[in-house]
């Protein structure tokens, strides 16, 4: 097998594995609104899962992704707050990228009009703001490691999945 | 619920209590914004709203405690 295709292996394990904490995570927020930790969680998955996208070039997932960080971030700095309509487009973006990495996973294409109802709900989130010179909370930056480097890191910038080690990527043939 | 309705009695137990020290989780009917936003001003930790997902209602006491557990043990309440 190709690095390339055990790399995209890899990739989509631990995307899949990123997709369920970003859902599990997402669900207790709706009851848990106020809790920090999740929304971190919620975000490094969405970050996580943006770096690993880049350096594989799906760059379909890179722009969710990066959509994705934006509501987050508002909702981190407490721009916006976890409404229902915020909950229900984070799940509808969720629903995207799970298409999305399917797609890459040898599945049918996503659905490009889905994907561009999360783009317009996202985007009508952020915009619905107040003016830019409202005061923004100060935030520190989330430091999630190096996968935003541009150069190309010497190893696999994402950990190998802690489960089914044993899996064959390699198959004999 | 007499003699006072779910927000009166957070309100009261809130006081008694701080988050640290009891998360309050409200299992209510209704779902809008706005009585959550009334909740959380009351005391509330969360909100589960009926009819429940068995799953998640579990899910949402674990990580309540879980995130409790972990302010104690960093000794922000003795």
């Amino acid at each position: 097998m190709m690095l390339e295709d055990q790399m995209s292996l890899l990739f989509i394990e631990e995307a899949a594995e990123l997709l369920v904490e970003f859902e599990q995570s997402l669900l207790l927020l709706e009851s848990l609104p106020d809790d920090e930790e999740l929304l971190t969680r919620v975000f490094r998955c969405a970050h996580t899962l943006k770096g690993n996208s880049k350096i594989l070039g799906f760059g379909a997932i890179v722009d969710s992704t990066h959509e994705l960080e934006g509501l987050l971030d508002r909702l981190r700095r407490h721009e916006l707050a976890m409404t229902r309509g915020v909950a229900d487009t984070l799940l509808v973006s969720l629903d995207v990228l799970k298409a999305q990495v399917a797609e890459i996973g040898g599945g049918a294409p996503h659905d490009k009009e889905a994907r561009v109802l999360a783009s317009t709900r996202i985007a009508a989130l952020v915009a619905d703001l107040p003016s830019s010179d409202a005061p923004r909370a100060s935030l520190p930056p989330l430091d999630f490691g190096p996968l935003e480097s541009k150069a190309p890191p010497p190893s696999v910038p994402f950990r190998p999945p802690s489960r089914r080690r044993t899996r064959r990527h390699s198959a004999s043939r | 619920m007499a003699p006072m309705d779910g927000l009166a009695l957070v309100s009261r137990i809130r006081a008694r209590f701080s988050r640290a020290q009891l998360p309050i989780l409200m299992l209510t009917t209704e779902a809008g914004d706005n009585l959550k936003e009334r909740g959380r001003a009351a005391g509330a930790t969360g909100w589960l709203v009926k009819p429940f997902d068995p799953v998640r209602m579990p899910a949402v006491i674990a990580h309540v405690l879980a995130a409790r557990g972990r302010t104690q043990s960093r000794g922000q309440i003795s």
